[in-house]
């Protein structure tokens, strides 16, 4: 096992502090929203878990990508950790919104376009694990992995823009000149645990992933797989 | 005057932070158990 790379260390204990950092940020300092109540500053970090999750799906095309065109297994293993991690930051916003859909929408889920495109993503993603426990080989699982990674990415956008897409009541969180007909009208203080809770998931999801190749490339050795 | 939404409010954050220790958790423990592995197949390998 190579050691561990100071910068790494440095992000873990960073995300150690963000985290609750942010947590405190929006518990304590950002007001209380006029209509929805406290269960509006669950916005924050679902918004954020969102956008680190389609990040993730991105990476991992990107990276899928860069495996086909290199055929180094460093890019495979920073795709498949991009989308376990991009899963688990997936899940975080569906359970989040379904949390906040509750008592705002009065259910818990309904098969809008932006949660089924959601749903659908994350199921898509799931299939991904599936199909690289069903190849024998380390290089089919590379290979087919780096062309489901990309195809899938397609899912991305589609889920991103469903709502500009589609009829849906879902909010606009950044809408079109700032005033899209559902959207969110942020004070300064709303805008500012945003854009924190926003930098801290990316700084999470890099950490994530960071660790979660660095697994991949252990469990590759273990196995024997000429590493 | 806000809707009272505080027990849903603490039951997301509740979720968003527990899924993400678990997750955080059984990733340390899958590196643990993979250098423990690493470690052993290299003693062996010395050994022989």
């Amino acid at each position: 096992m190579t050691k561990k790379p100071k910068l790494l260390s440095l992000l873990d204990i960073l995300c150690l502090i963000l985290v609750p950092g942010a947590l405190v940020l929006i518990l304590f300092f950002t007001p209380i929203e006029r209509v929805m109540g406290p269960v509006q500053k669950v916005f924050y970090f679902h918004v954020s878990a969102a956008w680190a999750g389609m990040l993730s799906f991105l990476i991992a095309a990107v990276a899928g990508g860069v495996y086909l065109s290199t055929r180094k297994q460093k890019w495979d293993w920073l795709s498949l950790s991009s989308i376990e991690v991009g899963l688990v930051f997936g899940l975080i916003a569906i359970l989040s919104g379904m949390i906040w859909a509750q008592p705002i929408w009065n259910t818990w889920w309904v098969w809008d376009p932006r949660l089924t495109t959601t749903a659908i993503m994350e199921l898509i993603y799931l299939a991904y694990f599936i199909l690289r426990s069903s190849l024998n080989t380390p290089e089919s699982r590379a290979r087919l992995g780096a062309v489901y990674a990309i195809v899938s990415a397609a899912t991305v956008p589609l889920t991103f823009f469903s709502i500009r897409l589609f009829r849906t009541i879902h909010p606009v969180v950044i809408a079109a000149g700032g005033s899209g007909e559902s959207a969110f009208n942020m004070t300064p203080r709303m805008l500012l645990a945003f854009f924190v809770s926003l930098f801290v998931f990316t700084l999470l999801l890099i950490d994530l992933v960071w660790h979660r190749s660095r697994l991949a490339r252990l469990q590759a050795v273990n196995r024997g797989e000429g590493v | 005057m806000p809707a009272d939404t505080m027990t849903e409010m603490i039951l997301g954050f509740s979720v968003i932070m527990g899924v993400l220790v678990v997750y955080i958790l059984t990733l340390a423990a899958r590196i643990r158990r993979a250098q423990a592995k690493d470690e052993f197949s290299s003693e062996n390998q010395s050994e022989s």
